[in-house]
């Protein structure tokens, strides 16, 4: 028998049809969506992975890992980078990535567990295992972070209360609580296919570029374990457009819902890519060409239209945003810094520089003066309060329309006899289609004012799980004077004329 | 001076606030929120959170407390168990190279074919429900050792599987198929499948576990990676023994968090689902605007007056005297090749030392 | 715009992956390669193949295709074949 033969082998044929029980009951959730079968065992992983090829692929990676992240460690490179105001950025990308990837753990199991296709569910369950890892890998380096950085160390219960956690939060929310084939369109295909690339590798070079090694080792380890993920998410794909025509519209749907509520998320992402590295490998904008523009929607959806799939509903508005989208969420973290986990900080004449010459058409019109006058008085624009959020994507509403970039963006609509905001057309589409499930969502605003959070600042901020003095402007801040500190005694802070030496 | 030795002072000793002790404590510990959940499932327990102490009858009085006695983080348990894998593939390609089979008695050949490929859909079905488990046990203490059993349950069905091509099978999946017959339609597996068929359509996931690893798991992988191996070495089989050496390394870890999680939860006399919030800092919570103190009208979903103990003695009485039935018509596979040996004296020592004791141990009784 | 297939390889496996791209380029002129700092983006318009038996001949040694997944950080477009002695990537499939 050759790989494939023996592949089969190991991952088919292994659940039966059952007799004492009713199939239906077994899995209740197969036909809720409306999506139908017919003959889908024929569909597999296209990586054909085993147990056994698991464990030794995995342990290989994680042998390589391990080593860079113990060189790190016991090196302190984080006293080792270029600016330490990059750490910031990795704070962000810790709450905006960890904790979906543990949600994406228990997702993948229910995934699995739900859908009655045993291909799929092996490398639906190797990708619960995969997600572990990726939280549990990502979370190390936060804890050696913790250990000489503010901000980290009250981690899970600031993910649990803090506004700007309900971002990445109410995403994987949105997929645990869908049903399992919208799940795995949701999160295998939307997420893992079209966007993890640009999650995890512009991130990594720009770490690589600062010389945090540590991250960029664990951006390029993760990512390799989500070509796999995306395969299952192609094969997840096909699999329901090819099996039944009634599909094509369910999953157009999932495709524009998931496409937007991904995108939304990720503008967090932007900022990491174009603000916070003091040296960039690449702008977000470039990136969003090169990964969304000419991978996914040149190459791939292209290959799509012939099952009559099209881009997604609001692909072209993230086109038409990808000249704001770092910029105006940069300007809404600066905005609520003094209430957010990780901080902001002043711009420094190359990153101007930087800035204005990747983003010649935006960034000196809109966005500039908005940045020089938060360098002249950090709280002169600080706005009372916490931020009024969209009801579906939860980041504040305060972008503006790629149209009229001097008009806010911001949307209504009436239901249940209330008013809901949102942050752009695409989320109030989003809203209008299930708004039942979006009327549920936790909003912080309204439980502060309820009083959960107690009465005073003290408690509220006990409640966020840090102090004041962990949040607001990098360059003044006590972590940043740490990270002098821990380069003097490095002995880093040297200079070294070279024409002495020669 | 060497500058480059110097040891940085740290703001920190540990990173978490939450006092972990070790690697795995931190990379583990509060991994799932507990509150400010946004939406409810759209179609299974509507009225439920993402993580609700209401998918279990059982309560506990702080989640995340349990601890694997191994302490088993994605990265040990992937290095461990490349290493049995390792080990695994020594074993055949020893056993394919030696031609062990073409001098094993033939009816043991049929008999061990009989008996191990059917329990391929046994371990795969096990693995399967342990994913509902996985979605819906609370805290990531007790779901990452869930997970890790189900993974390990997936590589033991693909190890018998590989082994069933390779060895009885003349490296064909017709053993395969053969064996998935016997499953179906053999008298010998029917109460052995319908249990598992039982197992999943099970809801409550501290039940799942009862059912499959309190019950059943200690009788079946007893006799399978175990009880047998003395019987395969006097047929001249020593692939098989060895393999169950491997398997039966991941059972003990199984078997010891199981027993440490049944502890956990019986010697608990918590009697409130919503008491685990205190020791997460919620002590004063004054509630979620949106649902109040508890994520539900208390109302709607009252206490269960029963304790812990009392639970999982209604599920032992349920499941174990099942579990008891279901293996014991293994025998006819071994009648039926004339080969000597008795199932129910392997099910009921393992009753007598394993089920009993531990039953015991939590309190409780085990009546067959 | 061509619709374009390929990988993203990460730089950190060193000889392995300039036989890679060797093994790739030797079998289709049309691959190309960029080096975007961390990792390695090759490729070619509508399909790439890797053959494991090219690898071994510009590494010089036993390579195997699971190797490959410890260094691929990513890829685009759809695997239409993945097995010990190949790895086909290709749009259409
Ligand atoms: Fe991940
Ligand atoms: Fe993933
Ligand atoms: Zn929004």
């Amino acid at each position: 028998m050759n790989t494939k033969q023996k592949y089969k082998a190991l991952t088919r044929d292994l659940m039966w049809e059952p007799k004492s029980v009713d199939m239906r009951r077994m899995f209740p959730l197969v036909a809720v969506e409306g999506i139908h079968l017919k003959d889908p065992s024929r569909w597999e992983d296209p990586f054909r992975m085993t147990f056994d090829q698991y464990v030794r692929i995995q342990s290989e990676k994680d042998h390589l890992h391990h080593a860079i992240r113990s060189a790190y460690e016991v090196n302190y490179g984080h006293a080792r980078v270029v600016d330490g105001r990059w750490f910031e950025g990795v704070k962000a990308f810790a709450v905006a990535v960890q904790p979906a990837e543990y949600a994406a753990h228990r997702l993948m199991a229910y995934i699995g567990r739900n859908i009655p296709i045993e291909a799929i569910r092996f490398a639906t369950f190797n990708q619960a295992v995969d997600e572990l890892r990726h939280a549990q890998i990502e979370i190390k380096h936060y804890a050696d972070m913790s250990k000489y950085y503010d901000g980290l160390h009250a981690y899970s219960k600031t993910n649990e209360n803090l506004w700007f956690n309900t971002v990445p939060k109410s995403f994987f929310d949105d997929a645990l609580t869908a049903g399992p084939f919208e799940a795995l369109i949701a999160i295998s295909f939307s997420f893992e296919y079209v966007f993890t690339n640009i999650l995890f590798l512009p991130f990594s070079s720009s770490a690589a570029a600062v010389g945090d090694e540590h991250f960029a080792a664990m951006g390029k380890s993760v990512q390799s374990d989500e070509s796999r993920h995306m395969a299952l998410g192609m094969a997840a794909l096909k699999m329901l457009l090819e099996e039944d025509d009634r599909n094509v519209p369910i999953v157009q749907k999932w495709i524009d819902k998931w496409y937007w509520r991904a995108y939304r998320i990720f503008s967090v992402i932007s900022t990491l890519v174009d603000y916070y590295p003091r040296i960039r490998s690449i702008s977000w904008k470039r990136a969003f060409e090169m990964y969304v523009e000419e991978q996914v929607m040149g190459g791939l959806f292209r290959d799509l239209k012939r099952y009559g799939i099209r881009p997604p509903r609001n692909f072209e508005d993230s086109v038409k945003e990808k000249e704001h989208y770092s910029h105006a969420t940069m300007r809404i973290l600066e905005h609520y810094k003094h209430a957010n986990y990780f901080r902001g900080f002043t711009l420094q004449t190359d990153d101007y520089e930087w800035l204005g010459n990747e983003y010649p058409n935006t960034f000196k019109r809109y966005y500039e003066p908005f940045f020089r006058k938060m360098d002249d008085n950090v709280m002169a624009v600080a706005p009372p309060g916490l931020p009024a959020v969209c009801a579906v994507c939860q980041i504040p509403c305060e972008f503006p329309d790629p149209d009229h970039p001097e008009r806010p963006w911001t949307q209504y609509a009436e239901y249940n006899d209330k008013t809901h905001m949102f942050c752009s057309p695409g989320c109030k589409q989003i809203f209008l289609d299930e708004p039942q499930k979006y009327q549920q969502w936790w909003w912080p605003a309204e439980s502060y004012l309820n009083g959960e959070f107690g009465g005073s600042l003290e408690e509220m901020f006990k409640y966020f799980g840090f102090a004041p003095e962990e949040a607001n402007e990098y360059y003044t801040s006590r972590d940043y004077h740490r990270w002098i500190r821990y380069r003097e005694e490095l002995g880093l802070d040297k200079r070294f004329d070279p024409k002495v030496v020669s | 001076m060497d500058t480059a030795s110097r040891t940085l002072p740290k703001i920190r000793e540990h990173p978490w606030d939450w006092g972990t002790k070790n690697e795995y404590e931190e990379v583990t510990l509060r991994e799932q929120p507990y509150l400010h959940g946004h939406y409810r499932n759209k179609y299974y327990k509507t009225e439920y959170d993402i993580y609700d102490p209401r998918y279990t009858a059982v309560r506990s009085s702080e989640w995340d407390a349990f601890r694997d006695p191994k302490k088993f983080w994605y990265t040990p348990y992937v290095y461990n168990r490349k290493k049995l894998s390792d080990q695994v593939e020594g074993i055949f390609n020893r056993g394919i190279s030696l031609e062990v089979y073409s001098r094993t008695a033939p009816e043991w050949v049929g008999l061990s074919a009989a008996l191990y490929i059917p329990m391929r859909h046994y371990e795969y079905a096990g693995a399967l429900q342990l994913q509902h488990v996985v979605r819906y046990a609370m805290g990531c203490p007790i779901e990452q050792a869930a997970t890790f059993t189900a993974f390990d349950k997936q590589g033991r069905a693909q190890w018998i599987s590989l082994w069933g091509i390779e060895f009885p099978g003349t490296k064909t999946d017709t053993a395969l198929e053969a064996g998935k017959r016997l499953w179906m339609d053999d008298e010998s597996y029917r109460l052995i499948r319908e249990y598992m068929e039982q197992l999943l359509i099970t809801d409550d996931w501290a039940e799942v576990l009862f059912a499959l690893h309190m019950a059943i798991e200690p009788l079946v992988s007893t006799l399978l990676y175990r009880d047998l191996n003395q019987l395969a070495l006097s047929h001249g089989d020593i692939v098989l023994p060895e393999l169950n050496l491997v398997s039966e390394e991941q059972v003990a870890w199984q078997d010891q968090w199981i027993q440490k999680f049944f502890e956990f939860i019986v010697l608990d006399p918590c009697m409130n689902r919503w008491d685990y919030l205190k020791v997460l800092g919620y002590e004063n919570w004054p509630g979620d605007y949106r649902w109040g103190h508890t994520l539900t009208d208390p109302r709607e979903t009252p206490e269960d007056p029963r304790t812990n103990a009392a639970i999982v003695q209604e599920w032992a009485d349920h499941w174990l005297p099942k579990a008891m039935a279901a293996v014991l018509p293994l025998q006819n596979l071994f009648d039926r090749a004339n080969v000597d040996f008795s199932v129910s004296d392997s099910v009921i020592r393992t009753w007598e030392q394993t089920i009993k004791p531990t039953m015991a141990k939590l309190g409780l009784t085990a009546q067959r | 715009m061509e619709e374009y297939v390929g990988m993203d390889l990460d730089k950190n496996a060193g000889d392995m992956i300039s036989a890679i791209i060797e093994a790739l380029q030797e079998s289709d002129e049309r691959v190309v390669a960029d080096d975007l700092g961390v990792f390695i983006k090759v490729r070619a318009p509508g399909r790439m193949e890797l053959r494991r038996e090219a690898v071994e001949d510009k590494l010089g040694r036993v390579w195997s295709m699971d190797d490959l997944q410890v260094c691929m950080a990513s890829y685009f477009g759809y695997i239409q074949d993945w097995d010990e002695d190949h790895v086909i990537i290709a749009w259409g499939a």
